[in-house]
């Protein structure tokens, strides 16, 4: 007797724990999600801010919030001091859900369309890309103050903002060493690619590695075309909306043709790095501050890094314009929108908590300390103090007052609309393959191609 | 005293945990899996689940992509069958007899067995950079700086380097299974073959191979499904590139599954695994055919 009833409580038992195992752990925020590396949980200091309700520290105390972010995110210390000061603030703990580059996207969405999210998601995700519906709308003080460059990336449909930008509006361009351009006897600014490649040529007779191109990791090889590629596209009044509308391609437009020609000759010319396709951005900024590379592209927050890396060489380096088009008049300074954001996930069970903490990230204190780290060009406007500017966006402001912005662009055509970002999203996979060999027609239609197979997935009219 | 019907059952019940298990993680995700190759399932309408026929079988097939990871997926796995297999029978030649040198010989051939793959892939990275890597450095010292190459950044080369990787972390376990069957074939074999004249080539030919079959048999079915599911070797150093170059089945599906087309997804993975079985099972019918006894 006693056995018949011992049976099936152990399969009640192995039920349960089997139940428990597969349910998803929507409780606080993750507590039992696995990060991938990195997870810390950080205790919170029991002093509050003059600014932050006193209350808010005792009613919060012991409360954890769950903060996704990316490895290379995670990487550096700026996001986790601002973090850190902002958790001291609330009287909150935190605790990281780290994962890799190449797969945060993905692991965000299912995450989010599974009601797995963490509380706060730190992210640079366009808004097609990320699952916008299972984001919490924000409020606060800061919400009318958002540039116009970046307000456009931040909204729904709706209006509502569900992204709050934390970066700076990062200019994209080319770094370069000050001394290796004054002893090749080359003097900025640049105007165009025949220039560009004489300027390369001078520096290339001193012994020195004109452009350096890091192939390896994508991301950093794309920006000589990210920074230059717009113009051709927009200055063809219908070239966009047909490209949308699959009525198109990019290889049918000339210009972007002849400039991804001119990014390829500088490899026929020889006048990039030997290790193009193995090079990282690691070694890229070293050969930079070391005077063995002239010029690098990327982008303008790398002061950061180039500022905790090499704190005697920064100051060698400067930051311009991509010159690497036909006609002066497809010139422009890529002046971008802000480059980290914060999003709190619909689902979770601190709502309230977590939209109080985005505000406090985004208070004077807790975003001076940020730009401290971080110096940029802030994305908002009228704040009513200054936040630390990086010499790299200061010099591209200068170079802006005789070039049209990009967002100049974009408002001029399209409203300030991202109609172009999408394109923009699935280039990066496209850029190796063109160093590598592959030609500019195959290049330009396989890079199509990914965004059509992506506006059909997202069900876009004309795919 | 037992009712008929438990009586019936009784074997039953016992399957039925295991049962309960195969179904729900591995028959049930199949049938899943196989439904859901022909929809248009993906991470931007996660909720709302649309069939779309022969969407996904149609993009799969006209994807040059695809076809360069089938084409680069059978490459590494013949490249690798091949190369594990004759090293492997070779160097079991050499080590099969017991002495303290063949057995320290054979611990070190067989270490890199238990490495992770993820970690060799990290290492010959290192290895393989064309700058300062140990193989190009190597390669300059001794005056053959002409080999020295972007020894996983040119597409021309990439993928065999990559192979390369495998032969030297998986010979050591081909070699174990030939050491055992080696040790399985007896003496009298070769003692009647001296006798009547045999040379040492022809008692490999003609008795140590044909008696090796069934060791040669699993090796083989292990070196195939190992090279045709072929990842992390990939991911680890090249992660496809450049250019595609190294794109692999598994990459490729790790690639379409990131990318958040799950629909799309399934009917890869549906793909890749039809090629995988129809090969396998008929290289397993051949060689079965080919094993003797004495």
């Amino acid at each position: 007797m006693k056995k018949k009833r011992v049976i099936p409580l152990i399969a009640a038992a192995m039920l349960a724990t089997l139940a428990a195992g597969c349910s998803n752990s929507n409780n606080n925020g993750n507590a039992a999600s696995p990060a991938v590396s990195g997870s810390a949980s950080t205790p919170a200091s029991a002093s509050a801010s003059a600014s932050a309700p006193a209350s808010a520290s005792s009613d919060n105390a012991g409360k954890t919030l769950t903060i996704m972010m990316s490895s290379g995110d995670y990487g550096p210390d700026t996001l986790k001091t601002t973090m850190q000061a902002a958790a001291d603030q609330l009287g909150v703990k935190i605790k990281y859900d780290i994962f890799p580059d190449d797969q945060m996207l993905n692991i965000v969405n299912t995450k989010l369309a599974t009601g797995n999210a963490g509380d706060i998601i730190i992210h640079n995700f366009g808004m097609t890309d990320v699952s916008a519906k299972d984001l919490a709308p924000l409020q606060g003080d800061w919400v009318d103050k958002i540039t116009e460059t970046t307000k456009p990336l931040t909204v729904n449909d709706k209006g509502e903002v569900l992204k709050a930008p934390l970066g700076g509006e990062s200019n994209m361009g080319l770094l370069y060493n000050k001394k290796v351009l004054q002893d090749a006897g080359v003097t900025l600014p640049i105007k165009n690619y025949a220039d560009f490649v004489a300027a390369a040529e001078k520096i290339k007779a001193k012994g020195v590695t004109p452009v350096y191109i890091s192939n390896k990791e994508v991301w950093t090889a794309q920006i000589l075309l990210l920074t230059t590629m717009t113009a051709p596209l927009v200055n063809d009044e219908s070239f966009v909306d047909n490209m949308i509308a699959n009525e198109a391609k990019p290889s049918d437009n000339a210009k972007l043709v002849k400039l991804f020609d001119n990014v390829l000759s500088l490899k026929d010319k020889k006048l990039i790095n030997d290790d193009y396709m193995s090079a990282t951005d690691a070694m890229a900024q070293e050969a930079l501050v070391n005077g063995k590379a002239a010029f690098y592209a990327q982008m303008s927050s790398t002061y950061a890094a180039l500022s905790q890396n090499y704190p005697d060489k920064v100051g060698d380096i400067g930051m311009t314009y991509t010159p690497l088009w036909d006609d002066e008049k497809d010139g422009y300074v890529l002046y971008g929108q802000s480059s980290t954001y914060m999003s709190v996930s619909a689902a979770s069970d601190n709502l309230d908590l977590a939209k109080q903490f985005v505000n406090t990230v985004l208070s004077q204190p807790v975003l001076t300390k940020y730009y401290e780290l971080s110096p940029g060009s802030a994305p908002y406007k009228d704040l009513g103090y200054d936040l630390k500017m990086s010499p790299f966006n200061e010099e591209m402001n200068g170079y802006a007052e005789s070039l049209p912005r990009l967002a100049d662009f974009t408002a001029q055509r399209f409203g300030g609309a991202p109609k172009l970002d999408p394109f923009y999203g699935r280039f990066n996979e496209q850029i190796q393959g063109l160093f590598a060999g592959k030609p500019v027609k195959d290049t330009l239609d396989a890079w199509y191609k990914a965004y059509a197979d992506d506006a059909k997935a997202r069900r876009l009219a004309g795919f | 005293m037992r009712s008929r019907s438990m009586s019936r059952y009784y074997s039953a019940w016992f399957v039925m945990p295991a049962f309960i298990l195969f179904l729900v993680f591995f028959i049930l995700p199949n049938i899943a899996s196989f439904v859901l190759g022909f929809t248009d399932w993906s991470l931007f309408y996660f909720d709302d689940i649309r069939f779309n026929g022969l969407d996904n079988f149609e993009r799969l097939f006209t994807e040059a992509n695809f076809l360069t990871a089938i084409k680069n997926t059978f490459y590494f796995a013949i490249l690798t069958v091949i190369v594990k297999n004759v090293l492997g029978f070779l160097l079991a030649l050499l080590v099969h007899k017991p002495s303290r040198y063949n057995n320290y010989l054979r611990s070190v051939i067989f270490l890199p067995i238990t490495i992770s793959s993820i970690v060799v892939a990290i290492v010959f990275v290192a290895i393989y950079n064309p700058s300062n890597g140990i193989l190009n450095e190597g390669l300059r010292a001794v005056g053959l700086g002409g080999l020295a190459n972007d020894w996983l950044f040119d597409p021309k080369i990439a993928m065999t380097s990559i192979s390369f990787m495998e032969v030297w972390q998986w010979t050591g376990f081909n070699m174990c299974i030939f050491i055992a069957g080696l040790q399985s074939i007896s003496k009298e074999y070769y003692e009647a073959a001296s006798i009547d004249g045999a040379s040492k080539f022809k008692q490999t030919l003609h008795i140590t191979l044909p008696l090796l079959m069934q060791s040669i048999n699993i090796t083989v079915i292990f070196s195939i499904i190992s090279g045709l599911k072929v990842f992390a070797q990939v991911y680890g150093t090249t992660n496809g590139g450049p250019a595609d170059a190294t794109q692999v089945l598994g990459t490729f599906l790790y690639k379409s599954f990131g990318q958040g087309y799950l629909g799309y997804s399934s009917a890869v993975g549906l793909v890749t695994t039809a090629i995988i079985m129809i090969l396998t099972l008929g290289i397993l019918a051949f060689l079965r055919k080919r094993e003797v006894e004495y």
